[in-house]
């Protein structure tokens, strides 16, 4: 993924000396949704038939969460744009286990993200990049040893209007990113995927065109 | 692409994104844990649930602040292991809203023992059943009325005598407070019943207070 992120950027290097334009403040604002973080595979069989009340896997996630993007677009030519971003979102891990499902810890994810958006047919745009990310909480539970800065690869779809000299957009994006933390680490564990996904309103002063 | 090109890369992605994952805990490394009733019945706080300990005493000489000193480490080594938010020890300065109460034996309790005395010979956690012996008995108050508490951790005050005694039992009694109704036969265990070689949850101790919280309870404070 590595190599990709930076075969990716080598060829936005290429590109960047056709552009002509000055970039745009592009503002962002949406809600994230989130696949299982990390699972914990406690019961063996054995186990099982020790402790019958014994249940199944604890797992936890990232509820639903407003998120926030700030950074740049830089027209790269009448169809293509270059963006740069930086995202927070405040967000609880929730776990669920057969007790229920309950809010666990309060925590941050920040990530950086550098993508191409295209637009497609009348107000219709697709895009993509890739970045890093991380989840940063209080030290205790699955983030007592804090977590990896970590890839994170974006594709989105959506649609861009004028409005008053500026742009205003909405997108569907889905990212999906590696999660790993020193504790998974040391208890044996592995790092894994995780999908986040969701909608986002957008505008870009000045942005017209 | 052809079809098969796609089902491959599709593959790939599904297997990178499996969710990350702790691994399934040996059963060597559980130990007993249930309550030593016929048949064995399972103790633990409701999943969840934030259990406060209210310190008392240490009004004579030597004892004062130990304690308090003791439970600034405690709950955080237990804290660690509850990963999915199954519990969490915390102190308070309320015992009012004190579900446990952590004393020096052969001081004044601010709650009435005469119900289920202490025993033990270094450290003990006491707590009464009810007559359906599925709940915890809330202890009532040295002064009249009802406490809030649920389980008495008292500490003989001849521990102070050795360094570094103190806050070992009281980290010890935490694990019973959380539900930990037996002893490891492993020394290397801080719920080891004998002499104390640890100052922290071992692997084990880790593995068997996160198997116990994810097990139904059959009694709970």
């Amino acid at each position: 993924m590595v190599v990709a992120a930076s075969s990716f950027c080598l060829s936005l290097l290429l590109v960047l000396p056709a552009a002509a334009q000055q970039p745009r403040l592009d503002l962002r604002a949406g809600l994230l949704a989130s696949s299982t973080l990390v699972e914990d595979l406690l019961a063996t069989p054995a186990l099982k038939a020790r402790f019958p009340g014994l249940g199944s896997a604890p797992r936890a996630r990232a509820a639903l969460a407003p998120e926030l993007e700030a950074g740049a677009t830089l027209p790269l030519g009448p169809r293509v744009a270059l963006d740069g971003l930086l995202g927070w979102q405040p967000a609880t891990l929730q776990a669920t286990d057969d007790a229920g499902t309950r809010d666990v810890q309060r925590m941050t994810v920040l990530h950086a993200l550098l993508g191409l958006e295209f637009a497609a047919r009348g107000p219709l745009v697709v895009g993509g990049g890739v970045g890093m990310i991380r989840y940063r909480s209080a030290a205790r539970g699955l983030f007592a040893d804090g977590a990896d800065l970590a890839p994170l690869v974006r594709l989105a779809a959506g649609g861009r209007w004028p409005w008053s000299g500026h742009a205003l957009t909405v997108r569907a994006l889905a990212d999906v990113h590696r999660f790993g933390s020193p504790l998974l680490r040391a208890a044996g564990g592995s790092g894994g995927g995780v999908f986040r996904y969701g909608l986002q309103l957008g505008v870009v002063p000045g942005g017209a065109r | 692409m052809s079809a098969r090109r796609l089902a491959g890369a599709l593959l790939v992605l599904l297997a990178a994104c499996d969710s990350a994952a702790l691994p399934p805990r040996p059963s060597a490394d559980v130990y007993e844990f249930r309550l030593a009733t016929t048949p064995p019945r399972v103790l633990h706080w409701p999943s969840g649930n934030t259990v406060r300990i209210y310190v008392a005493g240490g009004t004579v000489d030597g004892q004062a602040g130990a304690l308090a000193s003791a439970l600034a480490q405690g709950p955080a080594a237990w804290n660690r292991s509850a990963l999915f938010g199954e519990y969490r020890l915390a102190a308070t300065a309320e015992l009012a809203a004190a579900d446990v109460l952590l004393r020096w034996s052969g001081e004044a309790s601010p709650v009435d023992l005469s119900q289920c005395p202490p025993g033990g010979t270094r450290a003990v956690t006491t707590f009464c059943l009810n007559s359906g012996r599925d709940r915890l008995q809330a202890f009532p108050l040295a002064a009249g009325g009802m406490s809030r508490v649920k389980m008495v951790v008292t500490i003989l005050p001849s521990q102070l005598t050795i360094p570094g005694r103190v806050p070992v039992l009281v980290t010890h009694e935490l694990g019973h407070v959380l539900g930990i109704a037996r002893h490891s036969d492993e020394p290397r265990d801080l719920m080891y019943d004998g002499e104390l070689s640890v100052t922290l949850p071992s692997r084990r101790d880790q593995a068997t207070v996160q198997v116990m919280y994810q097990t139904a309870p059959e009694i709970v404070p």
